[in-house]
């Protein structure tokens, strides 16, 4: 028993454990799925359990288990007995600890309902008055590396132009899916982006971009996966890469990608992290990167948000800048809208600002865009730059520094 | 295996992983970065060229090829699933600056949503 497991099984009864299924019992996916599934409990100490519980969802609806079925592997929590039992199913391979790449939800998701023309973040930035100068993200793509997205949702009909997802290896998988959200984090983040205004209510920074979104988190912390995703996007033409995503503390493992991402003419657009003061995630703390941290309704730095100072010339605060990321409303999976807090709604608020700015000067290089982002930063009184580093961008400034 | 055998920059979690392989021919995923000029590293052919050419030359060397190699063109890293012997080797390969393990386990590094 990996130590992972038995170490978890030592402090709890439970262990989230990911389960790979023989290749064969996978060509009869529902069959495998049945087998393995009363295996898994609902354990009161699961994640997945708590939340459900904090947003008033009853317990037996709650999956005991995530199937992938492109991938083979389920997803879930067992206690001893379940465990004893998924070794001895004919239908499993292994049976390891749950690997690192997981989604983690954010802060908080909350019920919403939009009940005014535009999000208070979208305000707080003063996106509309680009709208006004027809400024919408027309003609720019934008590159969304996050748990999927729901492409059928009103908000975004139109606005998924490519899909995909990727295997064990970063090799597409065929045949090629339709856009689907494995959870709601990816749907949420897409829809801050480039969401259509429906109803004549908005919750999209740049309504006429253009996404493609690649499904690089589920069922497993795969790096390939998420190196697949990347590789895809770049082929595709993006201006911007979003990735509301990242691995906590200082890893450089992704430092020449990033330099990489930026060399090829796209700007990379990442979340600094939710895990409070003195913290932060790579690739977002890169130098290289344009780190999101989030701010609230009140103008004050979100509790929550990564903040961190690095021992190097160029860029030693992180994150970067604040943008609207507490109680933001977008798109929920199915239909509707939902709120979530985190620097992953963010940081699409910043993609979505620079494909504004980008359809205004096509020539642009990356460093002008993000330089003018930068030079609309405003650091409001009271706010500490070690927290928020230069401030809350505005959208009119940044379109006039460019 | 130790780290002062290795010529690339390596994570730590790919080490184990070789080290603690049991059978001989139970497949390790590493994911390499190519060491070349970033001007080089921005053309695709380049980058899979380079990829096909080191893992031809590693598989020459230990006498096996790689179960699966996907190269990620635009990025100038490839991922391979091989034996250890095998991933042993590309790690001395001048051409690599760095590897690291493909699955990372709990407790090491954690990608996470924002």
């Amino acid at each position: 028993m990996s130590a992972q497991i038995t170490q978890q099984m030592q402090a709890s009864g439970v262990a989230k454990v990911l389960v790979f299924l023989k290749p064969h019992a996978t060509t009869s996916a529902s069959t495998a799925r049945a087998s393995i599934e009363s295996h898994f409990t609902r354990s009161e100490l699961s994640q997945t359990t708590a939340l459900a519980a904090s947003l008033g969802v009853k317990p037996s609806t709650v999956p005991t288990m995530r199937y992938y079925p492109n991938l083979g592997v389920a997803l879930g929590t067992v206690d001893r007995s379940g465990l004893a039992a998924l070794k001895a199913d004919q239908a499993v391979e292994k049976v390891s600890g749950a690997p690192s790449i997981r989604l983690i939800r954010p802060v908080e998701i909350l019920a919403a309902n939009l009940t005014t023309p535009v999000t208070w973040g979208i305000e707080a930035l003063e996106i509309p008055k680009l709208w006004k100068q027809g400024l919408t993200g027309k003609g720019i793509i934008i590159g969304h590396l996050d748990t999927g997205v729901d492409g059928d949702h009103a908000t975004l009909k139109n606005a998924v132009v490519d899909f995909t997802e990727f295997d064990l290896l970063g090799k597409e998988i065929t045949p090629k899916p339709k856009a689907h959200d494995s959870d709601d984090h990816g749907t949420h983040t897409a829809a801050t982006i480039v969401g259509r205004a429906v109803q004549g209510k908005a919750v999209g920074v740049a309504p006429e971009a253009d996404l493609v979104s690649a499904l690089v988190i589920e069922g497993g912390d795969v790096v390939a996966r998420v190196l697949g995703g990347m590789n895809w996007a770049i082929g595709k033409g993006i201006r911007i890469l979003n990735m509301s995503l990242g691995f906590p503390g200082y890893w450089d493992d992704f430092l020449q990608l990033t330099k990489i991402v930026r060399a090829r003419g796209v700007l990379p657009v990442f979340a600094v992290g939710n895990e409070y003061a003195g913290t932060s995630r790579s690739p977002g703390n890169y130098a290289q990167a344009l780190s999101v941290g989030a701010f609230n309704e009140q103008g004050e730095v979100a509790d929550f948000s990564s903040s961190q100072i690095f021992k190097r010339k160029k860029d030693p605060i992180v994150p970067d800048l604040v943008a609207p990321g507490d109680n933001i409303i977008s798109a929920k999976p199915g239909s509707g809208y939902q709120a979530m807090r985190g620097t992953s709604m963010a940081t699409p608020h910043i993609a979505g600002l620079a494909a504004l700015l980008w359809q205004a000067k096509p020539t642009a290089t990356v460093n002008q865009i993000e330089k003018a982002i930068y030079a609309s930063c405003t650091l409001p009184k009271g706010m500490s730059d070690l927290r928020a580093n230069r401030g809350i961008p505005n959208a009119p400034k940044a379109l006039a520094a460019l | 295996m130790s780290k002062k055998t290795a010529k690339v920059k390596t994570d730590p979690e790919l080490l184990r992983q070789i080290d603690s392989v049991v059978a001989s021919d139970e497949p390790i995923q590493a994911v390499f970065t190519l060491a070349l000029p970033i001007k080089q590293l921005l053309n695709p052919r380049t980058v899979e060229e380079s990829a096909k050419k080191l893992v031809e030359k590693v598989a020459n060397e230990v006498g096996e090829s790689p179960q699966e190699m996907n190269v990620f063109e635009n990025l100038g890293t490839f991922v391979v699933s091989a034996n250890a012997s095998f991933i042993r080797q590309m790690l001395t390969q001048s051409g690599i600056s760095a590897a690291m393990a493909n699955k990372q386990p709990v407790g090491s590094i954690k990608l996470k949503t924002a």
